[in-house]
């Protein structure tokens, strides 16, 4: 299990590296000479003289040659800016100012700001959503998959296959907009958008404001879900070792959730990690429709902005958290399903 | 009154293509202690007999008519929990293919442990682990102990269906299923098994059904046998009494695919043609296509069916006076040409 653990955490590091050099040459390299922009003339302004670029271009290191960037690119991501890039990005500054100003993942055009920061202030919107949805989708396709897996070609069954495709081929934005005309507008039932802190004195305007966004997020997972759970439950159900049980005198209840379920839920598992790790890098659709200042707004933000640093950071970010997530489902499947462990 | 009894079992499944027929008025019955071989070629109906006695099959797709009473109890009407009072503690199981009999994500200690506590509520954690030890000792599983924390991908094919043993005989069930428990393993770890159960029949008291292809193994093992063919049974006699005096056409067949009654040529005898598809069967004998001595009735009337097994009895129109001098016929040839293969 340690061997085994390493192991995942020397190819997650390896994945990410992999990743910074892909961010890198596509940020860098690529976007000037594909599309001859120039990070340092946006960053210094529309109207910057061909001597003030010159300077950002310095202050931003753009002058130094691909390989010496991408370095201290790494350096900076790994221990954070060091003496010197805080002397050029913010040379007249406090250590707590310039802490705003630049991070691991540098400074956005933009904003003048630390992407650390920048991703950092939204954690809160995209992670609060992505976990209202997951647990939507997951309590509500579990459940009716199982169900449907149970009386297969039942009348629920078949009513579940109906709705698994609706809302497979429903767009995330028709949903959203639906739901917000019916349930914040006409009805208002619900905030028509925006985001308030979680608190644990007073945890319901949180949770009213993600409902919706919620509920749209989770609407194609559950379909998703509940197809997969359905197909791995009867899957598992037609197994031998699920007629073994019975064959010992175990109960339908048990022989289905204690025999199959635990089986079927493996493959499920696997990919709820790289789905919720998929969130976390933010979920520009839902974000975008019920206007929610997450990380999915934020790079769409960027992106529109040639805002270079904060981009990357973003993709840099996403990557991690489905690296991360990876792992941790990795190990967790280890300690449920006992083959794992061995190879 | 015979231990289990089964009488005029018929099986059907309902398939996209129709209703099959699989089991059609199978009848026989198993003594306290006795071996039965259940033998026929693949997809003659012998594990869905099994498993319609103990109603493993689901019952959306299938259904089972009949009758068969274990202990005077009718295995087919008594309620669910009942049922399921039965499996496991009175009738035990075990599969084909022990790769894929285990469920892979719990310990072998677990599994066999869950045996026991279904039927026995009162039994403490510790003294069910160590019933299970005992088991997998008596079963021949080198140190046991650990063993019962390994997992059933840890162990060979011929291991885990030491387990598979071990947990259908730890509650000491009165009648032992054994559905082919040695198809799926090479030729040693069969031979092993084999033994295993020979020596196990001494030990624990169950009647066995074995079903198996392997006539071999049923000289060895069964006091009685019952010989199948597309879902009917065809002959069913003692042990000696089918390998000396064996009546139904497709008993010779099978016997002279016997290695060791190779029959002069160089290659296996074995029954021309194949079984006839049960979604429309003959109306006639089953077997009559493949018959060497078809006669006319054969085509319209269905031989008798097999009611009483309290003796030799066999469905077929022959005269018996031919079917007895074609067993000698076979006997002697089968008996003179007995060199190894
Ligand atoms: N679930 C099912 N649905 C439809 N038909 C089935 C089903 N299970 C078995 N059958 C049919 O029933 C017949 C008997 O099958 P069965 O498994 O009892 O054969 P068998 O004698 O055990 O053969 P083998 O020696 O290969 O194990 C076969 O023709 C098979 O096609
Ligand atoms: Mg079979």
């Amino acid at each position: 299990m340690i061997r085994y653990t390493i192991r995942r955490l020397l190819w997650g590091a390896s994945v990410i590296l992999a990743v910074t050099l892909a961010v890198f040459v596509l940020f860098g390299p690529v976007l000037q000479w594909k599309s001859n922009v120039e990070p340092a003339r946006i960053y210094a302004g529309k109207n910057a003289q061909p001597e003030q670029i010159e300077r950002v271009s310095k202050i931003l290191g753009l002058d130094k040659p691909f390989y010496e960037q991408y370095g201290i690119m790494i350096r900076r991501l790994v221990l954070g800016p060091n003496q010197a890039d805080k002397e050029r990005m913010c040379p007249n500054s406090t250590e707590a100012e310039c802490d705003e100003l630049i991070g691991h993942l540098g400074q956005s055009f933009e904003k003048r700001r630390s992407v650390d920061k920048l991703i950092f202030s939204r954690l809160g919107v995209t992670f609060s959503l992505a976990l209202v949805g997951a647990f939507i989708w997951i309590s509500i396709s579990i459940p009716v998959g199982v169900l449907s897996a149970l009386r297969p070609r039942s009348i629920f069954d078949r009513i579940t296959v109906v709705f698994i495709l609706i809302g497979q081929s429903l767009p995330v934005y028709y949903f959203g907009l639906v739901a917000l005309y019916f349930l914040a507008y006409t009805n208002k039932i619900f905030p028509p958008g925006g985001y308030m802190a979680f608190q644990w004195s007073e945890p319901w305007p949180w949770l009213s404001h993600l409902l919706l966004p919620g509920f749209t997020l989770a609407l194609q997972f559950t379909a998703l879900y509940a197809r997969l759970v359905r197909g791995g439950m009867l899957d598992a159900l037609g197994e031998d070792y699920v007629r073994t049980a019975r064959a010992k005198g175990a109960g339908e209840t048990r022989t289905v959730f204690k025999h199959a379920f635990r089986n079927a839920l493996l493959p499920i598992v696997t990919l709820f990690g790289l789905d919720i790790g998929l969130l976390f890098g933010g979920a520009i659709l839902t974000e975008a429709t019920f206007g929610l200042q997450g990380i999915g707004s934020l790079s769409v933000d960027a992106a529109y902005r040639f805002d270079v640093p904060t981009t990357s950071g973003v993709v840099l970010f996403s990557a991690i958290c489905i690296v991360v997530a990876n792992i941790v489902v990795d190990l967790l499947l280890a300690v449920v399903d006992p083959r794992i462990r061995l190879d | 009154m015979a231990l289990l009894e089964v009488k005029d079992l018929q099986t059907t499944f309902f398939t996209d293509d129709g209703a099959v027929r699989a089991v059609d008025g199978v009848s026989f019955s198993v003594e306290a202690g006795q071996v039965v071989g259940i033998v026929g070629e693949s997809g003659c109906g012998k594990s869905v007999t099994m498993l319609s006695i103990m109603r493993l099959l689901s019952a959306r797709h299938s259904a089972t008519t009949g009758m068969a009473s274990f202990d005077g109890e009718d295995l087919l009407s008594i309620p669910n929990k009942k049922m399921r009072e039965i499996r496991g503690k009175q009738i035990s199981k075990i599969f084909q293919d022990p790769m894929t009999s285990l469920n892979p994500v719990y310990r072998i200690g677990v599994q066999i442990v869950e045996a026991l506590r279904l039927h026995d509520k009162a039994i403490s954690r510790v003294a069910a682990f160590d019933r299970a030890e005992q088991m997998l000792a008596a079963v021949g599983i080198p140190s046991p102990r650990e063993r019962l924390r390994s997992y059933p991908h840890e162990l060979s094919g011929g291991m885990r269906q030491r387990v598979m043993i071990a947990m259908a005989l730890i509650n000491d069930p009165k009648v032992l299923i054994a559905d082919e428990p040695t198809t799926a393993l090479d030729v040693t770890t069969q031979a092993q098994i084999l033994e295993l159960i020979r020596k196990l029949r001494n030990e624990f008291s169950s009647a066995v059904v074995f079903i198996t292809h392997d006539l071999g193994v049923v000289a060895e093992l069964c006091d009685e046998v019952v010989v199948m063919y597309a879902g009917k049974v065809v002959e069913s006699a003692p042990v000696d009494e089918i390998f000396e005096n064996p009546q139904h056409p497709y008993t010779w067949g099978l016997l002279g695919s016997l290695p060791g009654r190779n029959l002069g040529n160089d290659r296996l005898y074995s029954v021309p043609g194949s079984p006839p598809s049960l979604l429309d069967p003959p109306t006639g004998c089953r077997f009559m296509a493949r018959c060497a001595h078809a006669m006319s009735i054969c085509e319209t009337e269905p031989p008798l069916e097999i009611l009483d097994h309290s003796e030799h009895a066999v469905a077929c129109h022959l005269d018996p006076g031919f079917r007895t001098t074609q067993a000698i016929a076979f006997r002697s040839i089968a008996n003179r040409v007995q060199e190894p293969r």
